[in-house]
């Protein structure tokens, strides 16, 4: 049986450019796989996926997840202060995170992280008005791009 | 319908849990973890809350490495000269643990999640800090939510 097979296209048995398999490893690098992107340049598969994410209800009598993917928990510490915490870590403290809420009844308000009380294995954000005061949200989103442990 | 937990020692957590979140249903549980940090003594209690997807992954057994990885990882990050983890493999590679119960789940998502020093033995500190209830049992409003305490002489 060949180790290796040269060829310049795949397809099904029913002459479909569609492959079935369980996992695509790089070749020079098995964590790599470069993806062709928009025209002519190309994007990397694996720092293009988001390692996590979550819609919660920051607001309920006692905050809940609706769904998510990589976590393990939600902490309420207070008004509009919620703390997420992470199945499968980050590899380091360099990983990116969007965080986003309802607006609050057409009054606006923002978000933000708290750097100090996040970590690799979780991070802390906070709700606010748009005067600056803690308030409770829902939903809140969280996205995390970056490496994982 | 029951389904089996593939062999998953060596498999990547991450990829564990795309297997879990294709094949199980997600489990809300009504329990709920109060506790308060002694570090931050003029702070409103906390609720820390199961992710759904997670507990489902505990009952099924044979996903979640061991806490003591976490407590692993956690050491390393502490050190004063970490840039980035080295020791993540053994999240993927340490034997899985096998499916618990909801109590027991959360008695591994306390020592996971919640600081050491918090449960630490707890049971000989000067007044309660950790509790583990149902979401019942917690005010059904948050109006007064940053005076959230717990109360001692119930615990």
């Amino acid at each position: 049986m060949p180790s290796q097979i040269k060829v310049d296209e795949i397809k099904n048995v029913a002459g479909q450019y569609k492959i079935k398999t369980n996992v695509f490893e790089g070749q020079t690098t098995a964590g790599s796989i470069t993806v062709q992107g928009e025209g002519t340049a190309t994007t990397n598969l694996q720092q293009g996926l988001l390692k996590a994410w979550h819609r919660a209800d920051g607001d309920a009598s006692t905050v809940a997840y609706n769904d998510s993917f990589n976590f393990a928990s939600i902490t309420d510490n207070g008004t509009g202060n919620y703390t997420s915490t992470f199945s499968n870590a980050m590899n380091n403290a360099n990983y990116s995170i969007s965080v986003e809420s309802d607006m609050g009844g057409g009054n606006g308000g923002f978000n933000a992280i708290n750097k100090t009380n996040s970590s690799t294995s979780a991070v802390r954000t906070y709700s606010f008005t748009n005067s600056g005061s803690f308030r409770d949200v829902d939903p809140i989103l969280l996205m995390v791009a970056g490496d994982l442990a | 319908m029951t389904i089996e937990t593939p062999e998953f020692q060596g498999t990547h957590l991450w990829n564990r849990l795309h297997w879990a979140k294709d094949n199980l249903d997600g489990v809300q549980t009504d329990y709920r973890v109060v506790w308060e940090d002694p570090e931050e003594p003029d702070a409103p209690a906390k609720v820390t809350v199961p992710d759904p997807n997670w507990m489902a992954c505990a009952l099924q057994g044979g996903i979640l490495p061991p806490v003591e990885v976490y407590w692993a990882l956690a050491e390393d990050e502490a050190k004063p000269d970490f840039k980035k983890h080295t020791r993540g493999y053994l999240l993927h590679n340490t034997k899985p643990v096998d499916k618990m119960t909801e109590e027991q789940a959360i008695e591994y998502l306390i020592m996971k999640d919640i600081p050491q020093r918090v449960w630490r033995n707890y049971e000989k500190a000067n007044r309660r800090r950790l509790i583990i209830c149902k979401k019942q049992n917690l005010p059904s409003h948050r109006t007064w939510r940053n005076a959230w305490k717990i109360n001692q002489e119930v615990a």
